[in-house]
């Protein structure tokens, strides 16, 4: 009997392990590139998009952000009035667990039509053969680049040179600074409150801060002039600004981030502390900026739109980070959200007809359109930026005008200079993670700016080198 | 009388009971954990790469400061975790032993909420309570004239200040289970030392303790494992991506987070998970060795 027992539990076990072994490994190759990267959209010709012929039911993973939330059922209430074929289920996910379930989902097959998610997620893995091309099966890629700027649709091309993401917005990385009126205009910083212009160079936004810094009577920091969070919120700062100065991080394959002008970039974010303006351990920005102990947060865009949502009653103003050298504008990598498409609507017509529905829906100034009013950040889509610069688009409350001249205004000033570490393997998600890490390190006094240059250079390489 | 089963029948049964319980166990306990031993000794995202790679994903776990530095913050929490949340219990649930009925229920009760709770609707609490200048903690602080703290954001003291937190959130659990093991202490045992004039102290020491030495053990062993498992309450407390300032929260649970889910390479955290498993493994046999050789003798 024990025998016999023992017997079924290892041919369990072997079968297992011997489904496991032939299935690892043994994902569909790539189409090769040279075929599909010039191909248009198989299905329709420029014109209407026709919905699918039968009903359909689409399951759309979206993050469990309220604000989101409520942007996408308006939007998918919307394309489902135009296409009544369509039903679309919005399954509200965490953001973590959306991380962490896509590629899972995706590795295991049983992801949703339609997912939210961040290039971040999927950046250093090749999506060719995970997802449902955007081009060419749901449009040509002339017909992307010119909806859509070309650097951000860059963020998830695959090795057939095929974009895979259509593109929404970015945020969380250090593009824009909200500021506390109230504590500025104490201070006597002079400003002109909403959208500031006039602090448009680094001194300018430093002699702001340590203006409006208050100290204790021992000496210590009481309110910040300035906050910076290491990893969400401010980490890509140190890249751009070392690479405005003239470093080139990524060389032939190696990271290197010891010359001068990455350490003049660090020293210069440095400096906010031991000037004694940015008090490192007070806080995250987001939860003490509105306590009234940081006077201006450096923030993504995201938690830029955030703020002004969660604390409806502060009176904020916004300015976007300008260049340390505004001769040499470069912009470290950042990671887009946008919706990724299930590879499985490719076999079935209604889906695909379905899929794409909601691509030339998503691709019209429409979904921004909705999206600003609760929202501010970078924007991708082109038509929604023309459109709202010579006045033909017009938010419809204050909140949606004041969140549109953020968003424009940062768009503007950073995404056409965006570059990317060209030959990387690593994606921003795994740089900012080890950048953040070691900026917290410096500011919070473990280690000096030099320790930190030389461990962000190790640590690159060797993530590099495990992939 | 009952009448015992034929013996096919018994047979029949006994497989019908096990075969299920097998596949259970296989499919959703040693098929995972052989997976992620195997794919321990490859390069893989899981999804476009897998490459079988030996050792190396372990040689450079081992070279990795971060890995090392994670494995210390393991050791800290344990020994603290362990040590602090017993001792604490231990004199929590003799004071309350000593109270009436009425106030024993009270006092169970205050220290039993804080375990019915959630893990992170606490931990935002705590992270509320510990934020610097403005939190509670930091303004007892100021009070009482230590000045202002700034808990989890300094790295001296962050990784100290997320043990309290969980010595706190489970201390109800253990006062629970030593009070059951405290009222099981037969009173004649009191009554004999009384009679031989033993002090308080010499009661609890040479009776208490040794009788309720299996609850002690057994809570030492759970939350042994617990300090080596432990990812929520750092994830929760420290600002995202977690384990901060820098990497000095840092524990091996979170670092295989990273690797696995924010970096993508599954290899080396399933390396990290291996690891993970082989320490409690090893921990826990020890720890049911000394066990019985303390029953022994």
């Amino acid at each position: 009997m024990k025998k016999a027992l023992i017997f079924v539990i290892a041919v369990v076990l072997s079968l297992m392990l011997a489904i496991t072994f032939s299935t690892v490994g043994c994902k569909e190759e790539a189409a090769p590139a040279e075929e599909a990267a010039e191909e248009t959209a198989p299905a329709e010709e420029a014109g209407e998009v026709m919905g699918p012929e039968n009903e359909v039911e689409l399951d759309w993973w979206f993050q469990d952000w309220t604000a989101g939330i409520e942007i996408t059922t308006e939007f998918t209430n919307e394309v489902m009035a135009k296409y009544p074929n369509i039903k679309i289920n919005i399954i509200p996910i965490t953001y973590e667990s959306l991380t962490e379930k896509t590629i899972p989902a995706l590795s295991a097959g049983t992801e949703p039509d339609v997912i939210f998610g961040y290039a971040s997620y999927l950046e250093e893995l090749d999506p060719v053969g995970l997802l449902l091309p955007l081009t060419p099966d749901i449009m040509s890629k002339a017909e992307a680049e010119s909806i859509w700027y070309k650097s951000v649709l860059q963020q998830m091309e695959g090795s057939d040179g095929n974009y895979y993401m259509l593109p929404w917005g970015c945020g969380g990385d250090g593009y824009g600074a909200v500021v506390h009126n109230e504590l500025m205009e104490a201070a006597g910083v002079e400003f002109t409150p909403g959208v500031i212009t006039e602090w448009d160079t680094w001194d300018k936004i430093v002699d702001a801060a340590a203006a409006a810094t208050q100290y204790n009577d021992d000496g210590s920091i009481k309110v910040s002039g300035i906050s910076m969070d290491p990893y969400l919120n401010s980490w890509p700062i140190f890249p751009s600004f070392a690479m405005q100065l003239g470093a080139q991080p990524f060389k032939d394959g190696v990271w290197d981030w010891t010359e001068p002008a990455s350490k003049q970039a660090m020293e210069a974010l440095n400096k906010l502390v031991t000037d004694k303006i940015f008090d490192p351990q007070g806080g995250d920005a987001y939860t003490a900026l509105p306590q009234g102990s940081v006077a201006m947060g450096i923030f993504g865009a995201w938690a830029i739109g955030a703020l002004g949502v969660d604390y409806p009653e502060l009176e904020l103003s916004f300015t976007s980070i300008p260049p340390i050298n505004p001769d040499n504008l470069i912009y470290s990598s950042l990671a887009w959200g946008g919706y990724f498409f299930s590879k499985k609507a490719a076999d079935d017509p209604d889906k695909l007809a379905a899929v794409k529905a909601i691509a030339a829906e998503l691709s019209t100034s429409r979904h921004t359109e909705i999206a600003i009013e609760k929202w501010a950040g970078l924007i991708a889509n082109l038509e929604f930026l023309e459109g709202f610069q010579n006045g033909t688009i017009v938010p419809k409350t204050d909140d949606g005008k004041r969140n549109a001249a953020i968003g424009v205004d940062l768009t503007l000033s950073h995404v056409p200079y965006i570059v990317y570490y060209e030959g990387s393997k690593i994606g921003s998600s795994t740089i900012g993670v080890i950048t953040g890490n070691e900026m917290s390190a410096l500011f919070t006094g473990q280690q000096d700016v030099d320790t930190t240059l030389q461990n962000l250079t190790d640590l690159l390489n060797e993530e590099e080198a495990l992939r | 009388m009952q009448t015992p089963l034929a013996r096919p029948k018994r047979r029949l049964f006994i497989w019908a009971v096990s075969v299920p319980l097998v596949i259970y166990i296989a499919l959703f306990f040693y098929w995972p954990l052989g997976y992620n031993v195997m794919i321990s000794f490859a390069k893989t995202n899981l999804m476009t790469t897998f490459q079988w790679t030996g050792f190396s994903n372990y040689v450079s776990l081992f070279q990795s400061d971060l890995f090392r530095g994670s494995l210390w913050n393991n050791i800290q929490y344990l020994l603290i975790l362990v040590i602090g949340g017993i001792v604490t219990s231990i004199i929590i649930a003799e004071l309350i032993s000593l109270c009436t009925r009425v106030w024993k229920r009270v006092f169970t009760f205050m220290f039993f909420t804080p375990v019915v709770t959630s893990m992170v609707a606490s931990a935002l609490i705590w992270k509320l309570l510990y934020f610097p200048k403005t939190g509670l903690f930091s303004q007892v602080s100021n009070f009482l004239g230590f000045g202002p703290q700034t808990f989890l954001y300094d790295p001296r003291i962050a990784l100290i200040c997320i043990i309290i937190f969980d010595i706190w959130k489970d201390t109800g659990l253990r006062v629970v289970i030593l009070l059951a093991a405290l009222d099981q202490v037969p009173d004649t045992l009191f009554e004999a030392a009384d009679l031989d004039g033993a002090s308080e102290w010499s009661k609890f020491f040479r009776i208490k303790l040794p009788l309720i030495f299996p609850q002690i053990f057994f809570l030492m062993v759970i939350y042994s494992i617990n300090a080596l498992r432990v990812f929520t309450q750092i994830f929760m407390l420290t600002d995202y991506p977690g384990g901060g300032p820098g990497t000095s929260t840092y524990v091996l649970n979170l670092l295989m987070y990273h690797q696995s889910f924010r970096k993508t390479t599954f290899g080396i955290g399933a390396s990290t998970a291996t690891v993970i498993f082989i320490l409690l493994f090893i921990f826990v046999l020890m720890q049911i060795r000394l066990n019985m050789r303390r029953s022994q003798t």
